[in-house]
């Protein structure tokens, strides 16, 4: 088992509202964040990282796939994920970083006010859909 | 390997009735001198018993090996352990568990009562070679001859018309499982009129005389007459036995076919 | 490579209990499904069916293409699938390196390695008789003769069932490493939390009859429990918008568990007038308790 899964990663929860491939991706992330991966590192092979996480393989298929589209993660064909390299100015992580503190302030201020879950989404994606209206 | 299983299964019993054989057979060719010299007595005595086989059993003890063991004794030893071998099977399985491990395995349902069956038939054959065994040892030790290929043809003759036995046992075992049930049942079916009907019919040919229940005795099938050769052979109740033993066997195959497990 | 296992309309029915009712049920290759259902559900006579220890009373089935209700052709089903039964007991008078070697003999790619492996990892005594076993070790033994088959579907009937925490992590890797290199896997569980963990599909049975079918994915990002207050009390018949499969009222509270459609019924409960809405994501263990009535 590769060493990096068992000293990086953190079995998810299956029972925890967060879908299991979510909490991957996270933890990628994080790991990012942190410098526990740099660019350029590679990532556990899909069977390695499934038995580790003991999770199956097609989340950690899921998992690698989005992150790749997300600009985190390269996938070289016939090798394997690796680390994204840094974008120029900021790292797209860093990016989705300061996005997701935003997010979770403005969030906090919603609540605060006494509006629910369901109904900051609603506002949240009206506003999108509006915004792709307006164009 | 499925052949090891059902032997595995049931050695203990072959080893019983290897034990039983050796007692059957060891005890009546002990007490044959004591047998002879009660008979010459008999014989010498004139208010003592007098049967006509008497002298045949005296002098004969090719005769004597015939009538206390194929005709007795040791067919029906062989024709016991021969039932219990036949018990057994998948049905068997059922209440130890293992059951739907079996059939989990590519093994088909017929294989697995063929072999078993096979391992009855061939468990059967051993224990009737080695009382020949038995029989050959003990006669060299009390110092008689005999026919050996008359042992040898009865033998043969017990088991082509004891295979009956098996199928019937194993036929009754997938009907009624359980070691004890069945063994009450089939002593009960099979058992008991096969005794009577041998003591019987016995006694009937003693008097040279006979009736229609002949053709179901089937001890008497086992034994034939104590001199074999092809034209005493009882071919059209061996033939019987035989068309009974498929029948019994195909029952048992079409029922193990539907059951569920 | 496609459907592996597919029943159409299978039916068994026990006297006068119709134990298992017009199933259609379809299983992916390379998929981990699941088979989840309360006892007396149907789960085992439908595994049973599958393999040919139980005859449909109509309907029919392929594993692999070969049916499953023709006794040659399941002969090949079972070549091809390993089967563990809840009933993990084996012949006692072998002991443990007998019996792996009896079944040995009926796998050809037999997988050497992970026998090897798996012997180590489960501690078990090859010298041993099975009769002297431990239960737990009684069932590493059974699963281990059925991860080691080399078979490229595994049906499991509670696989992890009385093992201690440690096993079933255990066995739920090597589950998880048999699937990425394609095995299928079709398994019935009641540990919830396993199937959540390791399954890719969700099926649930029950009295006989399938109530959920599709992918874990989907059920995780799709059900969803919306609790709304509304400023007078409402009732169940206000709420019957296609996507809700429960409604409980209590007052001038709802609770809703919603399997799709999740932005159409907001919307419907915000016409209502709802003061408050929270949208939960819900477990599936919630999901089975809602799906399985109550008697």
């Amino acid at each position: 088992m590769c060493y990096i899964c068992s000293t990086v990663f953190r079995k998810p929860n299956p029972s925890s509202g967060v879908p299991i491939y979510v909490q991957v991706k996270e933890q990628i992330r994080h790991a990012i964040e942190t410098g526990a991966l740099s660019p350029g590192d590679q990532l556990p092979g899909i069977r390695s990282l499934a038995e580790t996480l003991v999770i199956n393989p097609n989340t950690v298929i899921k998992v690698y796939r989005e992150l790749e589209q997300e600009g985190v993660l390269e996938i070289r064909h016939g090798l394997g994920a690796f680390v994204a390299p840094r974008r120029r100015g900021q790292s797209k992580t860093e990016e989705i970083r300061d996005a997701q503190q935003m997010v979770r302030e403005f969030v906090e201020t919603l609540k605060e006010q006494g509006l629910g879950e369901g109904e900051i989404r609603r506002l949240v994606e009206a506003e999108l859909a509006g915004e792709f209206q307006r164009r | 390997m499925l052949l090891y299983k059902a032997w595995a299964e049931t050695r203990v019993r072959f080893f019983a009735g290897l034990i039983a054989a050796c007692i059957v057979c060891v005890y009546n060719i002990h007490v044959h001198a004591w047998q002879v010299e009660m008979w010459t007595h008999d014989m010498q005595n004139p208010n003592g018993y007098h049967f006509s086989w008497m002298p045949l059993g005296i002098h004969n003890y090719g005769w004597y090996l015939w009538q206390y063991l194929y005709n007795n004794y040791l067919q029906q030893v062989w024709a016991l352990f021969a039932l219990l071998f036949a018990f057994g099977g998948l049905i068997r399985e059922r209440s130890s568990g293992t059951v739907l491990f079996s059939l989990g395995l590519p093994v088909s349902r017929r294989r697995w009562l063929f072999t078993r069956l096979a391992v009855a038939v061939l468990e059967s054959i051993a224990l009737s070679l080695f009382a020949v065994l038995v029989v050959v040892i003990g006669s060299a030790v009390i110092h008689q001859s005999y026919s050996l290929t008359q042992v040898l043809l009865h033998t043969a003759l017990m088991v082509a018309a004891g295979v009956f036995i098996i199928a019937f046992g194993n036929f009754c075992y997938t009907l009624f499982p359980g070691n004890y049930l069945c063994l009450i049942l089939t002593l009960v079916l099979l058992g008991v009129p096969y005794l009577l009907l041998q003591t019987y019919m016995q006694h009937l040919r003693y008097f040279g005389r006979t009736t229609w229940l002949r053709y179901f005795d089937f001890a008497h099938a086992m034994a034939g007459p104590w001199l074999l050769n092809w034209t005493t052979v009882p071919w059209m109740t061996l033939l019987a036995t035989w068309m009974l033993t498929a029948a019994f066997a195909g029952i048992a195959v079409a029922y193990g076919d539907r059951v569920d497990y | 490579m496609g459907v592996v296992i597919e029943t159409v309309a299978l039916k068994k029915t026990y006297g006068k209990h119709e134990a298992v009712r017009g199933l259609n049920l379809s299983v992916r290759a390379g998929s981990v499904c699941a088979f989840l259902g309360q006892n007396g559900a149907g789960k085992s006579s439908t595994i049973k069916m599958l393999l040919g220890m139980i005859h449909p009373t109509s309907g029919t089935g392929s594993i692999f293409g070969h049916r499953i209700d023709r006794e040659k052709e399941s002969l090949l089903i079972r070549q091809k699938a390993a089967f563990v039964a809840e009933d993990k007991r084996l012949y006692d008078y072998m002991s443990v390196a007998q019996i792996i070697r009896f079944t040995k003999a009926f796998f050809p790619r037999w997988n050497h390695d992970l026998e090897r492996r798996l012997l180590e990892q489960f501690e078990l005594p090859t010298e041993r008789r099975i009769g002297q076993l431990s239960k737990g070790m009684r069932t590493k033994l059974a699963l281990l003769l059925g991860f080691t088959r080399g078979c490229e579907l595994l049906i499991l009937d509670e696989p992890t069932e009385g093992l201690d925490p440690a096993a079933i992590e255990d066995v739920l890797q090597i589950v998880v490493s048999l699937a990425a290199e394609g095995t299928t896997v079709f398994f019935s569980s009641h540990q919830i939390a396993e199937v959540e963990q390791v399954a890719d599909h969700v099926l649930m049975i029950d009295r006989g009859k399938l109530v959920l079918d599709a992918p874990m994915d989907q059920v995780k990002e799709q059900y969803r429990h919306i609790q709304a207050v509304f400023p007078e009390p409402v009732e169940e018949r206000d709420f019957r918008v296609p996507g809700i499969e429960k409604v409980r009222t209590e007052g001038r509270t709802v609770s809703l568990v919603a399997s799709h459609n999740v932005d159409s019924i907001l919307e419907h409960v915000r016409m209502l007038r709802a003061g408050s809405i929270d949208v939960l994501p819900v477990s599936l263990k919630e999901i089975f308790l809602e799906k399985v009535k109550s008697r």
